[in-house]
């Protein structure tokens, strides 16, 4: 693949040297924001906006010069609230900004608002939030995915080329898979937490979404490395990831996890992922059967981990210290009981009892250490595989396309099985990413890599190979009411 | 009675149960939530009793953890802690966006001004200074 003239990069680079006026991407995403925020089915894919964004004199310099960016709520920006797409948080501004967003900053980018999200994280669909649910722009009626579905949305409709989105597990990947976009979750470890709002610690990573493979490689890049602020950040150099997407794929040994093609997948996610398979079998990729034989204890696994964290530290939310406090109390412990009943959505609810219950005398052993144990199982199934000389797994990145809104908010564990191909990267920590790989019946179908450790640069080789022979999905058409703002 | 080591199947949380996890967890449920809550706690748990089957692996050293001399915290020959940071990054202490004062929603001779908790002894409500 070759640098595309309207990639990030270049565009950056004509602002660098004076051929594209600083504000003018910026123009155009409010542009686009205005047709689709204000058509008949609003995408409501921001909580924030800043419509003076990147309006500042002077000239701009970095990789992202200019670039109009996105944000998920979950993420401390000084000048924007950062809510989580909570009423708890309803108005809240951080103190500072998280290291993520301010070295997009310092890379030029312009950060144009906050985009909407499942509360907290927790959700598959961006319906779990306080600001009302966000559409896919695929079709109205369906769900962007979640809970990065704000992030996503905005970039599928070309509001922005390039967003940043959390993944605790699949919440990049799987809203890039359903509004036909790319989106990576690093190695934990790759990108700084500081100043993203604590959901799952063992698990959350901050995560890039792009039109295209090279445009989150090049913001994944501008936020990756050590942070003295992040203890879990790791010091280790972050490789050339958009030179990564040029290598192409001969000689790569692409395992198939045969766990991952069960009889039951959907007909037409399991066509375009043979598709997508024998595109980088043509480029001259090696495909290989493999197992991960774990797999089935992910779900179980991951919604007793994710949770039982949630629910320490979700506990810091009490009317007291920050966040929506109760008016009506009569006592301390009837303020925090109200508090948190008022300010939370019922998902958080549900997994903060979930959690509770699994961490409380007499389920610990056997909810929260089977399900460490389990994770672990997991792991060392991904750890055989890349030692037997496999470089980057291939799978569906979900089982089917984006469902219907409302189709499973009243169905909790139907909703879990959303994840059930990415939650496994993130138990591990690997690396992993998604990629369009084909339209089913007009909605867009992701195919998932993963790669050992450290290995983005290889997750963005075999990327950048599916998208040079398979092509783009996008863009959606654009509604054709809406106005300017 | 000792606690059990796997998940049981067909286990079901009764409402007395979720109001006894409700209360640790600082929440308070709605009439007919409780029961709902333990009807979808109840299903969600079924699937977790394959847990019960794994078989833990010898022990080893953690993999995919990030290696204690991987991690960012400052170093004896960097104190400061910003000698590899990405360039450009502020050294700790991280400094805040905008003075205390313009955080607090009240501030008065270099103190914030919160309310009184309820059932704190002499509080009507008022805010007061700590």
């Amino acid at each position: 693949m070759r640098e595309n003239s309207n990639g990030v990069a270049a565009r950056a680079a004509e602002v660098r040297n004076g051929q594209l006026a600083p504000d003018s991407m910026v123009a155009e995403a409010l542009e686009a924001l205005g047709a689709w925020e204000f058509g008949a089915s609003p995408l409501n894919a921001f909580i924030a906006l800043d419509q003076r964004a990147g309006r500042e004199r002077g000239p701009r310099d970095g990789a992202l010069a200019g670039i109009p960016v996105a944000v998920k709520d979950n993420l401390a920006t000084a000048d924007f609230p950062t809510t989580c797409g909570s009423r708890i948080l309803q108005g809240f501004r951080s103190p500072y900004e998280a290291t993520a967003v301010r070295r997009l900053r310092r890379a030029g980018a312009v950060v144009l608002g906050k985009t909407n999200m499942d509360e907290f994280g927790m959700g598959s669909s961006t319906e779990n939030s306080a600001f009302g649910p966000t559409r896919n722009p695929w079709h109205p009626e369906r769900v962007p995915g979640g809970s990065s579905g704000g992030s996503a949305a905005a970039v599928a409709a070309g509001i922005v080329p390039v967003a940043v989105g959390s993944d605790t597990g699949g919440s990049v990947r799987q809203p890039a898979s359903f509004c036909g976009v790319v989106g990576i979750k690093p190695t934990y470890g790759r990108v700084s937490r500081y100043g993203l709002v604590a959901f799952a610690s063992s698990l959350d990573q901050v995560g890039a979404l792009g039109r295209t493979v090279r445009d989150a490689a090049a913001l994944l890049e501008v936020v990756s490395g050590r942070d003295p602020r992040d203890a879990t950040s790791v010091n280790r150099p972050v490789p050339p990831l958009a030179a990564a997407c040029d290598r192409g794929v001969r000689g790569l040994v692409v395992g198939v996890p045969r766990e991952y093609f069960p009889p039951r997948l959907d007909p037409v996610v399991r066509r375009l992922a043979e598709r997508a398979l024998s595109a980088l079998e043509a480029a001259g990729a090696e495909v290989r059967d493999v197992s991960l034989p774990h797999t089935r204890y992910a779900i179980p696994a991951y919604y007793i981990i994710a949770p039982a964290e949630a629910s320490s530290n979700l506990a810091r939310y009490d009317g007291v210290r920050f966040g929506r406090r109760c008016g009506e109390a009569d006592s301390t412990e009837r303020l925090y009981e109200l508090s948190r009943s008022e300010g939370f959505g019922t998902e958080v609810k549900r997994r903060i009892l979930l959690g509770t219950y699994a961490l409380s005398a007499g389920y610990y052993d056997a909810y929260y250490g089977r399900a460490q144990e389990a994770r672990a199982v997991i792991a060392h199934d991904f750890e055989r595989v890349f030692r037997d000389g496999v470089d980057v797994l291939f799978t569906p990145t979900s089982p089917t396309p984006a469902f219907r809104l409302g189709e499973r908010i009243h169905d909790p564990y139907q909703m879990y099985l959303s994840d059930i191909f990415t939650v496994p990267a993130n138990l591990a920590g690997v690396p992993a990413l998604s990629v369009p790989i084909g339209l089913a019946e007009g909605l867009p179908v992701g195919g998932q890599l993963m790669a050992a450790h450290w290995r983005e640069d290889t997750l963005l080789t075999a990327a950048a190979a599916i998208e040079a022979e398979l092509g783009t999905v996008g863009p959606p058409p654009v509604p054709a009411a809406g106005r300017a703002i | 009675m000792s606690e059990p080591r796997v998940p049981e199947p067909g286990v079901t949380v009764s409402i007395r149960e979720i109001h006894r996890i409700a209360a640790l967890a600082r929440l308070r449920l709605e009439p007919g939530e409780a029961e709902r809550m333990a009807r979808d706690m109840s299903s969600i748990l079924e699937h977790m009793a394959v847990l019960g089957e794994v078989t833990a692996l010898e022990p080893s050293p953690a993999s995919g953890v990030p290696r204690i001399e991987d991690a960012a915290w400052p170093r004896s020959e960097d104190p400061g802690g910003t000698g590899s940071a990405a360039e450009g990054d502020e050294t700790m202490p991280d400094p805040l966006e905008r003075p205390l004062s313009h955080m607090a929603p009240d501030w008065r001779d270099g103190f914030f001004v919160v309310p009184r908790l309820p059932g704190v002894a002499g509080s009507s409500g008022e805010r007061d200074s700590p």
